[in-house]
């Protein structure tokens, strides 16, 4: 069968990319080596509790928010259900030894004022930091949509976006500002969500991640399994092939050198006028001929450095036998806690971020796991399968940890899977005391290393994000040097949910040009 | 580094990267024309001109006014000046 295009990855970006390209009336195909699409962000069910991996929380999904249009653009938002979350408290930082605590409330106004009551000689430094993101996001390609009539060149300029991407980090523009002491670390809090440190990541990819937050902060009804289906469903209506379990190991050239097609490990082949690929840029330079890039190209790929590595904690809050729960709580759900309540339900819809202790570097991979900034996030309860039978939502603690190095191993007298079971006691007994509501019914469901995140990511080192947006590391863009092939994912936007979508964005606009990229844009507002 | 050592430390890193002809070398050579370079190859070249000479290049806007050889020149010897300025 021969496709007008196919698309190697069936992650968020590869995903998106296929819709775009069905929407422009090809017939594509997505190839994925996992058995099913989206591992990542799918998240998974064990023992009717459902765990989210990828997807924690999105911002701009508020109406008529950068992702919330970017969901009808895909044709994907009828299917889905948005969550709200804490609209006070989506957010929590906490530095336990030193009694910090702050709450991130949802939109730009009501954390303004959050911040100017606690930081009140801040406060003009702030107003300013926050002008200088939405200044900024509005140069950021595919990031605002335009209003008809409004000239808007975002996916088409033709500048290298150098200045954009490659002026200032996060840390010289809170320099700058001269803003420091705990309003600078609750700004950088979120570099989290993108994985490069403050003094590494263009401001320009900061703002663009944090932007949506600060205007709001929601899940979907089940999750990132739900947001996946949501995708899958669409692009079945729209009849794109999705081939999982076809691990491509070949990209094929016609006579003339331009893209042909793929050869997969079973031995399928797929042929196509064109391609967009959404692999990690290593892998994608280990399928093709040297001879097809400049050795500069190649080297500029194979030098680009990895976001932040993690070690993940997946935990379930079990029903405690014959105890009343007890649990008091800033913030109840309804009334009392019923026979069906667990502790975990007056978390949902809330984040926690507890820092290292003073002097510690937020974002340390190397610290003790009792040290270390920990993350922690509660899925929703209440998804639910085809079958219509009811989960719980797991809680999930993400910690920053040093990279997986293949074959550098460090010998321990500890087994892996020991040091993974005492990985995940240590963090279990440390959330406990960080949050005594939680009870000793909270269980460690299992625990995920920087090695199965280098598996399940296919990142080379286990990040979380593949590829790090970093000033002076020049990411691939969209577009190669091969004919008909171009590449999309992370690495070449921007990270996360709507830095995939984005990528996909700008691969398409290279295909058909980006100003039937931009009217299909215009047609959703 | 005297201007005429930087010219030739620019030509000799382009000659060598994208594989060029050294004939072809002239300041009046247009890079997408004559030297057969595209706009995929600008970030590229600007990675191969900050390593063989050590500088930073943000500037979109000098940049976007590079049509010759010559123009690369009198680009990075402003910005060599501008580096040394600074330090």
């Amino acid at each position: 069968m021969k496709y007008d295009y196919l698309v190697i990855g069936a992650g968020i970006s590869g995903l998106s990319s296929a819709l775009l390209l069905a929407r422009f009336g090809f017939k594509v195909a997505v190839v994925e080596q996992a058995p099913r699409p989206a591992p990542l962000v799918e998240g998974f069910v064990r023992n009717n509790v459902y765990f989210e991996t990828g997807f924690h929380y999105a911002g701009g999904l508020e109406d008529g928010g950068v992702l919330d249009l970017n969901l009808h653009l895909l044709g994907i938002a009828e299917q889905l259900q948005k969550v709200p979350f804490d609209p006070k408290a989506y957010d929590t930082v906490v530095q336990p030894g030193r009694g910090f605590n702050f709450s991130f409330p949802q939109g730009y106004a009501a954390l303004g004022d959050a911040l100017h009551e606690r930081f009140p000689n801040q406060r003009q430094a702030l107003s300013k930091y926050f002008a200088r993101i939405q200044q900024i996001t509005r140069k950021l390609p595919y990031y605002c949509f335009s209003t008809p009539g409004e000239s808007d060149k975002s996916g088409e300029s033709s500048s290298s976006g150098l200045a954009l991407l490659h002026e200032h980090n996060l840390t010289q523009v809170l320099d700058e500002l001269a803003i420091g002491g705990e309003l600078r670390t609750l700004l950088q809090i979120h570099c989290l969500l993108h994985g490069s440190l403050p003094s590494e990541v263009p401001f320009a990819i900061h703002a663009g991640v944090v932007d949506g937050y600060y205007r709001s902060a929601h899940t979907f009804k089940g999750g990132g399994r739900a947001l996946v289906g949501a995708l899958v469903t669409v692009l079945m209506q729209c009849g794109v092939d999705l081939f999982c379990r076809h691990r491509v190991e070949e990209i094929e050239l016609s006579a003339a050198g331009a893209f042909a097609g793929v050869c997969c490990n079973n031995g399928v082949k797929l042929q196509a006028s064109g391609c967009i690929s959404t692999l990690h840029p290593q892998a994608m330079l280990k399928l093709l001929p040297a001879s097809v890039f400049r050795s500069v190209y190649r080297r500029r790929l194979a030098a680009l450095e990895e976001s932040a590595g993690a070690e993940i904690v997946f935990l379930r809050c079990e029903r405690q036998r014959g105890s009343t729960p007890g649990v008091r709580c800033e913030r109840q759900r309804g009334s009392t806690l019923g026979v069906d309540s667990l502790p975990t339900h007056n978390f949902q819809g809330r984040n926690f971020f507890f820092l290292p202790g003073s002097g510690k570097a937020i974002f340390d991979p190397d610290l003790p796991l009792s040290e270390r900034l920990l993350y922690l996030n509660f899925a929703a309860s209440g998804g639910s399968d085809i079958s219509g039978s009811y989960w719980e939502g797991g809680v999930t603690a993400i910690l920053p940890a040093p990279y997986y190095e293949p074959g550098t191993e460090v010998s321990t007298t500890l087994s892996y899977a020991e040091r993974k079971e005492q990985t995940g006691e240590l963090v279990r007994k440390r959330i406990i005391e960080l949050l005594p509501e939680l009870g000793p019914g909270l269980k460690v469901e299992c625990v995920a290393t920087a090695k199965t995140l280098q598996r399940i990511n296919a990142s080379a080192r286990g990040s979380l994000y593949g590829v790090k947006h970093m000033v002076g590391q020049f990411n691939p863009s969209a577009k190669t040097r091969l004919t008909g092939f171009f590449l999309a994912g992370q690495a070449t936007a921007a990270p996360g949910f709507l830095g995939a979508i984005t990528s996909a964005l700008m691969a398409v606009g290279g295909i058909v040009g980006h100003d039937r990229v931009e009217a299909l844009r215009r047609d959703v507002i | 580094m005297t201007d005429a050592e930087i010219i030739s430390l620019v030509n000799d890193s382009l000659v060598e990267e994208f594989e060029l002809e050294s004939s072809t070398m002239v300041s009046e050579a247009e890079i997408f024309d004559d030297l057969g370079l595209d706009s995929l190859d600008i970030v590229d070249m600007v990675v191969v001109l900050e390593e063989a000479l050590g500088i930073k290049i943000r500037d979109d806007e000098g940049l976007r006014e590079i049509r010759t050889l010559g123009d690369i020149h009198q680009f990075i010897l402003q910005k060599k000046r501008e580096t040394e300025a600074v330090s």
